[in-house]
């Protein structure tokens, strides 16, 4: 485990959101034999304000780990505070919000009366609820839609209902569980602005995906599970770096220039440097086009 | 931290409002529920064309029939609804955003249960007005009412004609307004043919009906909410099928349970055994009670009411021990 690493990168002041030390789950059968070990005593100190990533690939032990958090469901060993408490308290769920992987929705409630319910559940007053709901409606861009059921709704939209449902509360630990998985690129980079502007308010987030470049976007440290134990964890810029490698941007140089640079750089190095154009990403080619598209003055 | 300004027990109400009105609200959705009604009250007020109860005891056979398809409905209604809105929700995934939100599971299972009671209260009632409709209807000296017949055939157009027109109309939902009109219309058709005789005449209002079976019909109602209680426990677990199938055994064992611990009785543990677990179905069934020409008086529905009120506490708390460790 790379506890170490993470520790490194961490901003020890704020304060300890989740903490786990050997965390482990193991299902067991009807007659109580272990029959899988989803979490294998993987340990996480994710401190306030962070955005956590959660990576890995299907069975690698990510929504169990974020189940478990939630108190859904309970360690077979290992020690686990969320918030200081203990996950089963539930008066903590009150500073906690929560977006599953499906948009488990009651279909024929519309999304005015859904986001009002979990409001009430969340403790809210009328008032303020009605407030809240409002903002998370716009929020969302799901003015037009809002006294429409959920259940007519397409996959991003329900997602983005998903989402508002988790922000009721204005919580200060959200978690995610693929919050950008059916949307498409320009709701993709709403979400990410709006998880970025959570963070920067001082919130917790911890994300399950599967979408990495989402991840590069938004996090600020990741673990990579597999088969139930953390196999790489640190920050973003320090899991990406290539030891003992560096990249120069250089701003249109003229080709005589970038010649003469180039063979500086050989006789200094001793090895000829590689060089590439630096490209647009796809997403932001995309977001650019249908931007222009739809509004064209 | 609170911060909707409300204080801690105005939150708990509310919450509990809000996941009874839903559960409700879900369940009064339901195409089950919906037939389960509708056959109950059909079957019911159709009694009185059936040629068997033409031979002289008609109105005794009527009420005994109807009270009948009361317990058997309500039981299956009773494990369908326990399972649509607690099984069903455990296995659809809503219930994993209501457990992340500050709810606890007691709220939660409770709040289940009364949704379950809510609807089995609405089926209690139009079961209740229909079997005063058919003993009324039940013909005498071989003659029908004709009049009140046709009245309780034309039901069906009076109560889901409407709902259908508002659902195409409106989009409003069909079945929770045409189990509202269905009761509302069995409501008016005993008012109305409370104020007449069999041949047409005035008469005093109520002098035609028999209000004693209300009573039994509530009676009967008091074993349907053990019922829930049983089944609503069971699906924390259980799926439908094996929620109703031991609903029925329940049922049937509950029915013969003073012959079981009289069975058993040179078996002391065993018999005391089936005292506690077997529900006593025998003691809400009124049946006799009112071919004997008597009526469920408040004293029997009291006692009837606490031992229901304490088998379904012991029962609902096994239930909620069962779920409380239920992991999603």
């Amino acid at each position: 485990m790379n506890g170490q690493q993470q520790d490194n990168r961490m901003d020890d002041s704020k304060p300890i959101v989740i903490e786990a030390r050997g965390l482990t789950k193991t299902f067991r059968d009807f007659w109580g034999r272990p029959k899988v070990r989803a979490v294998r005593g993987i340990d996480l100190e994710i401190r306030g304000g962070e955005i956590f990533g959660l990576l890995g690939p299907n069975g690698s032990g990510k929504s169990t780990t974020l189940k478990m958090i939630l108190g859904l469901l309970h360690p077979t060993a290992g020690h686990l505070t969320v918030l200081g408490e203990s996950p089963r308290q539930v008066a903590i769920k009150s500073r906690m919000g929560f977006m599953p992987e499906e948009s488990y929705l009651y279909k024929y409630l519309t999304a005015d009366e859904l986001l009002t319910f979990y409001a009430t559940l969340a403790g809210l007053s009328r008032q303020a609820g009605r407030t809240r709901v409002g903002e998370l409606i716009e929020q969302m861009g799901l003015v037009s839609a809002r006294r429409r059921p959920v259940g007519e709704f397409s996959k991003g939209m329900a997602r983005r209902v998903g989402l508002a449902q988790a922000l009721i509360n204005d919580p200060d630990l959200i978690l995610l569980d693929e919050p950008t998985s059916g949307l498409d690129p320009i709701a993709c980079r709403e979400v990410k602005d709006l998880l970025l502007s959570l963070a920067k308010r001082g919130k917790t987030l911890l994300i399950c995906s599967h979408h990495l470049a989402d991840m590069q976007d938004i996090s600020t440290r990741v673990a990579i599970l597999l088969d139930g134990e953390v196999c790489a964890a640190g920050s973003v810029p320090e899991l990406l770096a290539t030891p003992d490698t560096v990249r120069l941007t250089l701003q249109s140089p003229s080709r005589e220039r970038l010649a003469a640079i180039m063979d500086y750089l050989e006789q200094e190095t001793g090895t000829r440097p590689a060089m590439d154009h630096t490209g647009r990403t796809l997403e932001s080619v995309y977001i650019e086009t249908v931007t222009r598209r739809r509004i064209p003055s | 931290m609170n911060r909707s300004g409300d204080n801690g027990v105005t939150i708990r109400v509310k919450q509990f409002l809000a996941l009874t009105g839903l559960a409700a609200t879900e369940l009064f959705r339901q195409p089950a529920c919906f037939l389960l009604v509708v056959c109950n009250v059909a079957l019911t007020i159709l009694l009185p064309l059936s040629v068997a109860h033409q031979l002289g005891q008609a109105t005794h056979l009527a009420v005994d029939s109807s009270l009948a398809f009361e317990l058997v409905f309500g039981v299956i209604l009773a494990g369908y609804a326990a399972c649509a809105t607690l099984h069903n929700e455990c296995r659809s995934g809503t219930i994993l955003i209501v457990f992340s939100k500050p709810v606890s599971r007691l709220r939660f299972f409770l709040a289940k249960f009364a949704a379950v009671a809510l609807v089995l209260a609405f089926f209690i009632y139009c079961s209740g007005m229909a079997a005063v409709l058919t003993e009324r209807l039940a013909p005498r000296n071989f003659e029908f009412d004709s009049l009140g017949m046709n009245m309780l055939l034309a039901t069906p157009l009076v109560a889901f004609l409407p709902a259908a027109l508002l659902n195409f109309l409106t989009r409003r939902p069909f079945i929770p307004w045409a189990l509202g009109l269905l009761a509302l219309t069995l409501t008016a058709w005993v008012l109305v043919l409370g104020a007449y005789d069999g041949e047409g005449h005035r008469v005093i209002f109520g002098s035609t009906i028999a209000w004693p079976i209300l009573p039994a019909a509530a009676l009967e109602g008091l074993a349907l909410m053990v019922m829930a209680t049983l089944a609503l426990s069971l699906a924390g677990r259980l799926a439908t099928p094996a929620t109703v199938s031991i609903l029925t055994v329940m049922l049937f064992a509950g029915l013969i349970a003073d012959h079981l611990v009289e069975q058993t009785a040179s078996l002391p543990l065993i018999s005391a055994a089936l005292r506690l677990i077997l529900p006593d179905i025998q003691a809400f069934w009124p049946a006799d009670r009112l071919a004997a020409g008597g009526v469920v008086t408040l004293p029997v529905l009291g006692h009837a009411a606490l031992y229901s009120l304490a088998y379904g506490m012991g029962v609902l708390s096994l239930g909620y021990a069962a779920f409380r460790n239920r992991q999603f």
